[in-house]
């Protein structure tokens, strides 16, 4: 599914450049669960920007299902990641002044489905993940667990291939975490590719293969 | 949420759910959508509304003028105009000066008159609502017709609406007078351009035999031309006919036209052409307003923008597009500028109506500044151009929203990411419009208080002033005038109170003049330019002292100079250096410009005195130096020998208090029961009736001017608020690091200092430049005036400075610690 070949990303300082990634080549493929490991700075979530198609400022190849990422136009690009691409935040961001159904509502709205077809697969959501009771209620009105339950089913609304998810357990307790974590297996289990950035050894034991960055570079894993 | 109605309704819902936010923006708003409609509305009312006359386009207004002066025209000169005109197709002469009394009533009340010659009504497009105008028989020469045609007010007032009136017989000035017609509520009389609105419309030949004036001559002009240009025919084409006509009079008539000329105005210039200037300077003022509210606006939405960069990158991580963003804070802001644009509309609508009002009764009945449907659609998009550049600019900040930046956990909203150059310069802006109005109601304001503080030359306070018309058959003989007049000054200096009485002229500071004109004996006065126009002014022996003219030189009045005795007069300071300079005027002669007048003697020299208009809308149309300005060309006459019918009494009280009215009428009744007293005020309050329109234009100004401080003011302190919320973190660790209070307070009030100072500049530049169109409205002061821009640019900056305290004082309160742990 994804390809990465000899990546980097610099910014440029009075002193020269500064890498944040080096010479990153790696393979993921489709049904993998993978976490992305390391200390602070290593690079985890500037790869999962590129991963996620936010970040096109690298240098390098970056293939994602047969079509090669860096030689497409940002408008393209944006297409590929909203055909294919779901997003978990460890800060949830879901939208305040939108109500739970709103919010699940948005990336399909993006993706210019009807409104009948809208109300379809968020109704499917909300029932899949037993929140229906909770649709009309606004973020500040739920708990955390509820919000990152909320944040997930807004990644999978759009029936992504792969999930980026970067710290999804980072703001919950234990408990909420545990729940979450189950939920990615099991959106796994049901064919969906899944890289999240944890510094958890816990949450990584949920997927089947870890990657760890060390100061930019590719500790292991690949 | 895809559509349009949904991004629509999260727009209304984002006003509820932020009423602070909502609040400041639509008050902002409507402020400056509301002044910008009511204004539009009257200065198209003003400058480009149709005349309410049919053929507008071609009615014009003649007027003449001579060596010296300028003004009416004679009864003969507008038949002569009549008759030889090529580009005229229909002329009318017409007086609104004057008054009769309706007699046969205790008291006898004034009717204010006017005299037209039935072509007036044709050209102007009017019929009577009851009954007939006049027919061109009854103005014929030497017609006796004594026939009156009332206008609607009067109708109303004076006779309760009776239809019976028309055909009734009314006594004007004693004489009998069948009421033929009387005229719709709408028609708009011209007599309203230059004083009250004619109570009763007469032919012009009842004007001899009603108001005692002279026959049909060359030697009174008293009327104004109307004219209807023929289909086609060019102002210019009109001018050089009317040209031709005032050169045929000149050599047909020299001793009474010599270096005579005749000027054609379009009746709309006649009518408006002194509100336009103020016109454009309200509505410069009012768009200035608009543009600082559109700034203020912009900012805040962009303030909000800033705080939503972290939803912008959502969306945009999400799936939405750029186009997309753009699309949902174009909306956004629309909604909220629609609101705004919407609570403005009807703002202005309420305003129109109440300024409407406001013209009619205290500006000019000829005036329509009413909302109309093409004001209000020029408003309406004067509206939403404003609400168009309010939504794009935070609408094109929004696609460019850096996604990585504003999702990652430890990112800081910074002002350059948020638009804060965008900001700056929408800061500058605000600051550089606001300048404009402030330095122009500064120029307003310092021009009304020279207005208010020149000395008149003469003690105004408790002077009670009015008029009579001693007109009709008992007063034809000048005899008769002066005996009424002394024997009423002889009852009046006996009522209680009263400290002296006096005739005093038309003056009372009112429009009416009397002129003469006249050149030093002795010198060659052969050249038109020979004679100079003075404004003349009939007293009573004592009459200069009662008034408090200060007399440098000769003698007063005294009974001595009578009818029988020769001409004398007394002449202002100005007169005597202008015609005698370096020499004594007293005893020196002035010979007149009409053959077969008597010459006056100077028997004296007074300081000068400010009896005319001293500032006139009409005087900034005509480009002329306003009235209060300069010399002062007076010369006083006795009441005894140039005893006119039209008569002014001043009346000094030794007290402040009501005026002896009753008093007054007593004495007047117990002489000639007949005979009304009309205008009856208080010369101080006639002042401030004439201080009326230059107030009005200050008090205008200066109330959009401190709207457009008080805009800016919102608007820098938005912008510094904004950026030290952004940035405590950053003042945090810099207070944490030792920073002291000034550096902080440096900090905060240096990023606002450069635009605010920048905007100043460029401000200062708009006025100097708006200043000098601005001076014609100016009473002595330039256009140019720098210590006036200079105190406005500091006042402004005061208030910047004043608004950037109260942000900076949070900066200072940030506690390190606090501020640190947040993040």
């Amino acid at each position: 599914m994804i390809e990465l070949r000899n990546l980097e990303k610099s910014y440029p300082l009075a002193a020269g450049r500064v890498y944040v990634l080096r010479n990153i080549t790696l393979s993921i493929a489709e049904g993998e669960f993978v976490s992305i490991m390391g200390p602070s700075g290593a690079g985890k979530s500037t790869l999962l920007h590129i991963l996620g198609m936010h970040d096109g400022d690298f240098t390098g190849e970056y293939e994602f299902r047969a079509e090669l990422v860096n030689k497409l136009k940002p408008r393209d690009r944006q297409e590929l990641q909203k055909r294919n691409i779901g997003f978990v935040f460890q800060s949830f961001h879901l939208l305040d002044d939108l109500t739970v159904y709103e919010n699940l509502e948005l990336p399909l709205s993006y993706r210019d489905l009807k409104k009948s077809e809208r109300q379809a697969i968020v109704g499917d959501v909300l029932d899949k993940f037993n929140i229906v009771g909770k649709k009309d209620l606004y973020p500040s009105q739920l708990s955390g667990g509820q919000q990152q339950l909320v944040g997930v089913a807004r990644a999978i609304v759009a029936k992504p291939k792969l999930i980026l998810a970067d710290e999804p357990t980072g703001n919950l307790h234990s408990d909420q975490g545990r729940e979450i974590m189950e939920l990615f297996k099991k959106l796994n289990e049901e064919g969906t590719t899944i890289i999240q950035v944890t510094h958890s050894e816990t949450n990584a034991t949920y997927g089947n293969r870890v990657i760890r960055l060390k100061d930019g570079w590719l500790a292991s894993g690949n | 949420m895809s559509g349009l109605s949904a991004e629509i309704s999260h727009g209304i819902r984002g006003l509820f759910r932020r009423p602070g936010f909502a609040a400041t923006a639509l008050l902002t708003l409507s402020l400056g959508i509301g002044a910008n409609t009511a204004i539009v509305s009257a200065a198209r009312g003003i400058v480009f509304r149709p005349l309410p006359y049919p053929q507008n386009d071609r009615l014009v207004h003649v007027w003449a003028y001579w060596p010296g002066g300028a003004g009416n025209i004679s009864f003969p000169d507008g038949v002569g105009i009549a008759e030889r005109s090529r580009t005229l197709e229909a002329t009318a002469t017409y007086q609104s000066y004057g008054t009769v009394a309706l007699t046969g009533r205790t008291p006898a009340e004034e009717l204010h008159t006017s005299f037209v010659t039935p072509s007036y009504f044709e050209i102007l497009g009017a019929a009577a609502s009851r009954g007939r105008v006049f027919t061109r028989d009854e103005d014929a020469e030497g017609s006796s017709a004594a026939v009156a045609v009332l206008s609607h007010g009067a109708w109303t007032r004076r006779f309760g609406g009776d239809a019976g009136v028309v055909g009734s017989v009314i006594r004007l000035n004693g004489l009998a007078f069948e009421v033929v017609g009387i005229m719709p509520a709408s028609f708009a009389d011209l007599g309203a351009v230059e004083g009250p609105i004619p109570d009763v419309f007469l032919p012009t030949a009842a004007a001899a035999r009603l108001m005692g004036q002279p026959p049909r001559t060359d030697s009174l002009r008293l009327y104004w031309g109307l004219g209807r240009l023929k289909p086609g025919v060019r102002l210019q084409a009109a001018q050089e006919d009317l040209d031709g006509i005032a050169r045929q009079m000149e050599q047909e008539r020299p001793e009474t036209h010599r270096g005579y000329g005749l000027r054609v105005q379009s009746l709309s210039d006649r009518i408006r052409g002194g509100f336009t200037r103020p016109a454009f300077v309200l509505m410069a003022g009012s768009a200035f307003i608009l543009l600082i509210g559109v700034a203020n606006v912009t900012n805040l939405v962009l303030l909000r923008l800033a705080d939503r960069r972290r939803e912008m990158s959502l969306r945009a991580a999400l799936g939405a597009s750029s186009l997309r963003l753009f699309r949902l804070v174009f909306i956004e802001a629309c909604v909220l500028a629609a609101c705004g644009g919407a609570l403005g509309t009807v703002a202005g609508v309420a305003l129109s109506k109440a300024m409407s009002a406001w013209v009619f009764t205290n500006v000019s009945p000829l005036l329509d500044v009413s909302m109309d449907p093409i004001a209000l659609a020029a408003a309406i998009l004067c509206s939403t151009a404003a609400i168009l550049l309010i939504a794009a600019v935070p609408a094109h900040h929004a696609r460019a929203a850096d996604v990585v930046a504003g999702l990652s956990s430890g990112a800081r909203a910074n002002l350059d990411g948020g638009g804060g150059k965008t900001r700056k310069a929408l800061m500058a802006l605000e600051v550089g419009f606001a300048l404009v109005p402030l330095a122009a109601a500064g120029l307003m304001a310092r021009s009304f208080n020279t207005l208010t503080h020149t000395p008149l030359g003469f003690e105004t306070r408790r002077l009670l002033t009015f008029r009579m018309d001693l007109v009709g058959p008992r007063y034809q003989d000048p005899g008769a005038r002066v005996n009424l007049a002394d024997a009423f000054l002889e009852k009046v200096r006996a009522v209680p109170g009263v400290e002296a009485a006096t005739v005093w002229g038309p003056s009372m500071l009112g429009n009416a003049t009397w002129v003469v004109n006249v050149a030093p004996a002795g010198r060659p006065n052969d050249r038109p330019d020979a004679f100079t126009m003075l404004f003349r002014h009939s007293v009573s022996p004592g009459g200069l002292d009662a008034l408090g003219i200060e007399r440098v030189a000769g003698r007063d009045f005294t009974a001595a100079d009578d009818a029988r005795a020769p001409l004398v007069g007394i002449v202002s300071e100005s007169v005597a250096k202008q015609l005698w300079p370096g020499q004594d005027p007293v005893g020196r002669q002035l010979v007149r410009s009409a053959p077969g007048l008597p010459p006056i003697t100077v028997i004296g020299v007074t300081r000068d005195a400010r009896h005319r208009q001293r500032y006139s809308l009409q005087d900034v149309a005509d480009a002329g130096l306003i009235g209060g300005l300069g010399p002062q060309r007076d010369i006083y006459l006795p009441y005894a020998q140039r005893s006119n019918n039209g008569v002014t009494f001043a009346i000094r009280l030794a007290d402040a208090g009501p005026a002896p009215v009753e008093a007054l009428q007593r004495a007047v009744a117990g002489l000639d029961p007949d005979l009304p007293l009309s205008d009856v005020r208080f010369l101080e309050d006639r002042i401030a009736d004439q201080e009326r329109v230059p107030r009005a234009l200050a008090g205008l100004l200066l109330g959009a001017a401190l709207l457009a401080a008080l805009l800016a003011a919102t608007g820098i302190y938005g912008v510094v608020s904004q950026a030290v919320a952004q940035r405590t973190r950053e003042i945090g660790l810099r207070a944490a690091l030792g920073a002291r209070r000034g550096h902080i307070l440096r900090l905060v009030v240096g990023q606002g200092l450069a635009p605010l100072c920048l905007g100043a500049l460029a401000g200062l530049a708009a006025a100097l430049s708006l200043g000098r169109w601005l001076e014609a409205l100016l009473f002595g002061v330039r256009g140019t005036d720098l210590s006036t821009f200079a105190f406005a640019a500091l006042s402004l900056l005061v208030v910047a400075l004043l608004a950037m305290i109260f942000p900076a004082r949070r900066a200072l309160a940030v506690d390190p610690g606090v501020a640190l742990r947040a993040e």
